[in-house]
């Protein structure tokens, strides 16, 4: 049977994975500490049709060597970690990192995973969790809320409670927010709910403290949105539509060579 | 046998070059988004056969595959907002380490792995000038110039390597090989951007359309030739 069949659906497979890739792109555009994906393609093997030593019209042996591709496949689907828009939310307990570090999250089954989303809560034992619950690591905790006023977080991960005790404001340190980097961020696995894990692609997370050594500071009061690029994605889905329907028609084109093929013997 | 079936062979053969021209025309379309692909084209050749040389009733040619070029043409770039990715605007091509082989690429889709060695997305080294391997630090911001040359904290660390060559054959995983001698290159990288496919969609769709009304005409004539040796048969019968 003719190559381009299975050649074309390979097209066709792939620009699905595209479109998925796409769509959820499209679907977090709003969402906190989102980080947008991309898939990547890589052509398949080559196949080798060798006619060697073929006398041509002209009297030439030619050195023949023709290959014949065999289609595409996704060969990964990557994180783009570039920095989100940061927009303010006047929140004492939203945080935004400038800069490429990540907060330290603790799994409630155990294990740990990283986030860029800092819209923190505070739990009802006073610990500061993500808004699914899960502590930030190190804990910070902070008890009698009855006196509290506010909460600071300084740029470089400072958290301090200012409290009025008796009419008396006093500040209490609670703890410092530390932040994490990778030697390779597109090797950290997602696992939802805003979460990546590190694996052994990303390497070990490296510990540091927030505005040195370029792991990023922290703003208080702001949230960084999403870096998906809306415009980007929507052209992206047009071209994902249209190389599949390009595709599409590489099937039907063998399908009536072949149908031609079958009308030879009437 | 009445009628030379010589005809229906060299046909035939035709046939075979629609399907193959179908073939390559699907994996150009297939690729329409494959960052560093080049399209590949195939040259025919009409094959004489000797033996049968100046006798005009049996010169018979039949259309033959001469070579499968790839066109070097350049690609779009496009924006990709990620400081590893690459293009290369001009001539030339990234080398990379498999094993003990140095593959060519145009995919500047590249990572730093756990060790803070640059490698491209299947996890081969990218080569610098003196063929090794280029480790950064990963913790330090690095900026790129445009011939290739990698500063962090103001030092020079290594420069890309960047080879060409004016013939090159495909292996797949966007990965070629040479197959000329080297040239000299000229080209300008430009970091966070990624070098299309250099498909261009309408010329295919014409081949598709090319190659299957191509692939009818044959198949009527045969039919013709067919009805008209069946034809043939019958003279005589009662």
């Amino acid at each position: 049977m003719i190559r381009a069949l299975w050649t074309s659906a390979s097209g066709m497979a792939a620009q699905q994975t595209n479109l998925d890739v796409v769509s959820h792109n499209i679907a977090n555009v709003n969402t906190v500490g989102f980080k947008q994906s991309r898939a990547n393609f890589e052509d398949l093997i080559y196949q080798n049709i060798k006619d060697p030593g073929v006398v041509s019209a002209d009297g030439n042996r030619v050195p023949s060597g023709i290959q014949v591709g065999l289609g595409v496949k996704v060969s990964d689907v990557s994180k783009i970690f570039s920095q989100g828009s940061l927009k303010h939310t006047e929140r004492d307990l939203d945080v935004a990192i400038e800069g490429p570090g990540f907060f330290k999250i603790e799994l409630p089954g155990g294990g740990e995973a990283y986030t860029r989303a800092g819209n923190f809560q505070i739990d009802n034992e006073g610990y500061l969790v993500t808004s699914e619950g899960y502590k930030l690591l190190p804990n910070i905790q902070i008890n009698s809320p009855e006196t509290l006023v506010s909460i600071s977080i300084s740029p470089n991960g400072k958290v301090n409670a200012v409290r009025n005790e008796g009419g008396q404001q006093t500040v209490e340190e609670l703890g410092d927010i530390k932040l994490y980097r990778f030697v390779n961020p597109a090797g950290l696995k997602a696992i939802g709910q805003n979460l990546f894990m590190a694996t052994e692609a990303s390497s070990e997370a490296v510990e540091g403290d927030p505005n040195t050594d370029g792991f990023g500071k922290l703003s208080q009061g702001f949230l960084e949105s999403s870096n998906v690029n809306i415009v980007e994605e929507m052209v992206n889905l047009i071209v994902a539509q249209r190389a599949y329907e390009m595709n599409s028609k590489g099937i039907t084109t063998s399908d009536e060579m072949l149908r031609a093929v079958a009308n030879l013997k009437s | 046998m009445a009628l030379d079936m010589q005809s229906i062979y060299i046909l035939a053969s035709g046939g075979s070059r629609a399907m193959e021209q179908l073939d390559t025309a699907t994996n150009n379309i297939a690729n329409v988004n494959t960052d560093g692909f080049k399209k590949l084209f195939i040259k025919e050749m009409s094959q004489r056969l000797d033996e049968n040389g100046g006798d005009a009733n049996h010169l018979f040619v039949f259309p033959r595959f001469e070579q499968s070029v790839v066109d070097l043409s350049q690609g779009a770039l496009k924006k990709s907002d990620s400081p590893l990715d690459f293009a290369i605007d001009g001539s030339g091509f990234f080398v990379v380490q498999q094993g003990d082989q140095k593959l060519l690429t145009r995919n500047g889709h590249f990572h730093l792995n756990q060790d803070g060695i640059l490698v491209d997305s299947r996890g081969n080294e990218v080569l610098d000038i003196e063929d090794k391997p280029i480790k950064l630090n990963p913790k330090a911001p690095f900026s790129f110039t445009q011939d290739g040359k990698i500063y962090q904290k103001n030092k020079l660390v290594a420069q890309l390597q960047i080879k060409n060559y004016d013939k090159i054959e495909p292996l797949g995983e966007t990965y070629y090989k040479p197959a000329s001698k080297e040239v000299a290159t000229s080209f300008k990288l430009h970091q966070g951007f990624l070098e299309g496919s250099n498909i261009n969609p309408v010329l295919q769709m014409s081949e598709l359309i090319m190659a299957q009304r191509r692939f009818e005409m044959y198949s009527n004539i045969i039919k013709g030739l067919d009805q008209l040796n069946q034809k043939t048969n019958e003279i005589g019968k009662a």
